[in-house]
């Protein structure tokens, strides 16, 4: 048997697979997208751009992907900043503590994306722990809710997010040299030194892979916008959801989408093509 | 005034003892191996040095100072690691510069010091290389010259070439003699070789068990082992109870003996002060290795080339010096 045909016949399954419920989904949305909606059939011809012009020229479905970015930004850099450390802390400890940590960092994983956003909604709410807490500390006199707020979106999103970060990091920390760090010391180099000079170039790859997952998850998040940002608070996701299940005009929804997706590759790419110019050595 | 004083430095870790006490003088430019099997402490022993690891007890004097709370990066030693610890993100130039940019040396100054570190370990013409292009034995000369630029005080070496194979290993060796001297630096390696020990040392510490069981130059330490340990972990040695020498050679009052294989010499049956017969023969080129049945069980013996010989099966008479008969502690 040839190279190239035990290559197709090892990788044929997968590649069905992908082109079943990946590409032949997304070609048919693509096609949804450049049809026009029809109050009796859904949707049909004429095929052209007019819904990707509806969208792009109405400052309500702009304000919404402008939020969708700004959060995913958002939550991509308070990953990063919570994320690292954690992972070096992380990966310095001993033994059992080390993969009980671990654990606990992946624990937002091991619970049902709904089960765990109503308990950021019971945290959240008017009558939830939270704003309890700030009247009980003084802090404010009214309860204050973080339900439908940026703020409360955010912070849920971090908090299911930050493991893909921490895994991502620490996994580019175990490949390095450890003794690097000792060496740089030994040569005169202080503690922010080392972070920057040796530890940050180690682990850039891991911070490029942990905030393009971070990213491309936050973005495209459903269950935790529909939850705590409610039709307040509408993201590209529910906004295309919206469009499907409540205003019945699938080709809008299904450009929405589209939009969504180039643009989120888009984003990425450009990131990935910069991180990789700036720290070229760490990724040889 | 000694380089580098050892008082009473001990590590503990948990209820573990891994260093206990141990004293140590290094002088001026002397090349001092720490000697002895993995987990006997000698790395944590030089990592206290060092500053990586903080002493339970005991101090670390560099010329004569204190240096036990000061942080590694102001000790000024250079320590070249058993996995080389090389920035791999950095071009060798860089690699070697690193320390000279941290004590903010002028960028010409720098440059021409790298040239000549790099000139030394002989890899000149290597400096926009990375790490990752260099063979093993050319990324420890990175590291080696990475370690010497910043001119320490004194240079601490883990286990420098146990990562090389055996040719690169003869060579480096050689090679790292030769920089200590052309350095005149005073230099304290940790390694489990006994053969890289006697080949660089000045002078060997033996460490055992969290212990200095002897300090000596090799010849000393090994001619005059002090212990049972040493005489075993340094070299091939017969060990021999008191009992069992009574009446082949004037014994003294020590309860063991260590008998070196070379210092035995095969002799015609009937000859010598043992009797006894060739179990196992293995030449060795420059020798031959014989493992003996005598009286006072199996011994091993070395004799040179061109020494005759006895064949396997062969009974033969066995003699040697009672001087060469060394009393152990332990």
């Amino acid at each position: 048997m040839t190279t190239t045909w035990r290559f197709w016949l090892l990788s044929g399954p997968a590649l069905t697979f992908y082109a079943l419920v990946l590409l032949v989904p997304l070609g048919l949305t693509a096609l949804l997208s450049l049809q026009t909606a029809d109050p009796a059939t859904g949707a049909g011809a004429p095929l052209g751009l007019h819904n990707y012009a509806e969208v792009l020229s109405d400052s309500y479905f702009l304000e919404i992907f402008v939020r969708t970015l700004a959060l995913a930004l958002v939550t991509t850099i308070a990953c990063l900043l919570l994320g690292v450390p954690e992972a070096i802390i992380l990966h310095r400890m001993r033994a059992p503590w080390r993969g009980l940590f671990l654990l606990v960092i992946l624990g937002p994983l091991l619970i049902a994306v709904v089960v765990r956003t109503l308990g950021w909604a019971l945290v959240f709410g008017p009558q939830g722990v939270l704003g309890a807490a700030g009247v009980a500390l003084g802090w404010s006199r009214e309860p204050v809710s973080l339900m439908y707020t940026s703020a409360g979106v955010t912070i849920a999103l971090v908090h299911v997010l930050v493991p893909f970060m921490v895994v991502a990091v620490w996994a580019a920390l175990q490949r390095g040299d450890a003794q690097a760090e000792h060496a740089a010391a030994s040569l005169g180099a202080g503690g922010f030194t080392i972070f920057r000079r040796i530890l940050l170039p180690r682990i850039v790859p891991g911070i490029a892979s942990g905030s393009v997952v971070v990213f491309s998850l936050a973005a495209t998040a459903f269950a935790t916008p529909a939850i705590i940002g409610g039709r307040r608070l509408k993201v590209a996701a529910t906004a295309a959801q919206d469009e499907f299940l409540a205003t019945l005009n699938w080709p809008l929804g299904a450009a929405i989408a589209v939009i969504l997706l180039v643009g989120n590759l888009g984003i990425l790419l450009a990131y990935d093509r910069l991180v990789k110019r700036r720290f070229a050595e760490s990724f040889r | 005034m000694p380089e580098v004083a050892l008082e009473n430095l001990t590590r503990r870790y948990g209820a573990q003892l891994v260093v206990d006490r141990v004293n140590l003088l290094v002088a001026e430019g002397e090349f001092l191996c720490l000697l002895g099997p993995s987990g006997c402490g000698k790395t944590t022993t030089l990592q206290m040095v060092a500053g990586f690891v903080e002493p339970t007890l005991g101090t670390v004097r560099l010329a004569g100072r204190d240096v036990s709370q000061v942080p590694p990066a102001r000790r000024g030693l250079g320590v070249v690691f058993q996995s080389y610890a090389l920035f791999p993100h950095m071009s060798v130039a860089e690699n070697v510069a690193f320390g000279l940019a941290m004590r903010r040396v002028p960028r010409a100054e720098a440059a021409s010091r790298v040239a000549d570190a790099l000139a030394m370990v002989r890899l000149s013409g290597m400096e926009q290389r990375y790490p990752r292009q260099l063979s093993g034995g050319q990324q420890q000369r990175v590291a080696l010259a990475r370690a010497l630029v910043i001119r320490p005080q004194a240079l601490l070496l883990d286990e420098p070439l146990s990562n090389l194979d055996a040719k690169l290993r003869d060579e480096m060796q050689l090679e790292l003699r030769r920089i200590h001297r052309d350095a005149g630096i005073t230099a304290i390696m940790v390694t489990h070789d006994q053969g890289e020990a006697m080949a660089l040392a000045d002078r060997i510490a033996i460490m055992n068990a969290g212990v200095i069981e002897q300090v000596g130059p090799p010849e000393a330490v090994y001619d005059q082992p002090a212990t049972a340990f040493v005489a075993g972990f340094l070299g091939r040695t017969n060990l021999l109870d008191a009992a069992m020498l009574r009446g082949i050679a004037p014994a003294g009052t020590a309860p063991r003996w260590s008998l070196r294989p070379e210092r035995l010499r095969i002799t015609a049956p009937g000859e010598g002060q043992l009797a006894g017969r060739v179990s196992t023969r293995v030449f060795q080129g420059s020798q031959t290795l014989y493992e003996l049945d005598t009286p006072l069980g199996a011994l091993f013996c070395v004799q040179g080339a061109g020494s005759g010989g006895a064949s396997e099966g062969q009974a033969v008479g066995i003699a040697f010096d009672a001087a060469d008969l060394r009393p152990l502690a332990a």
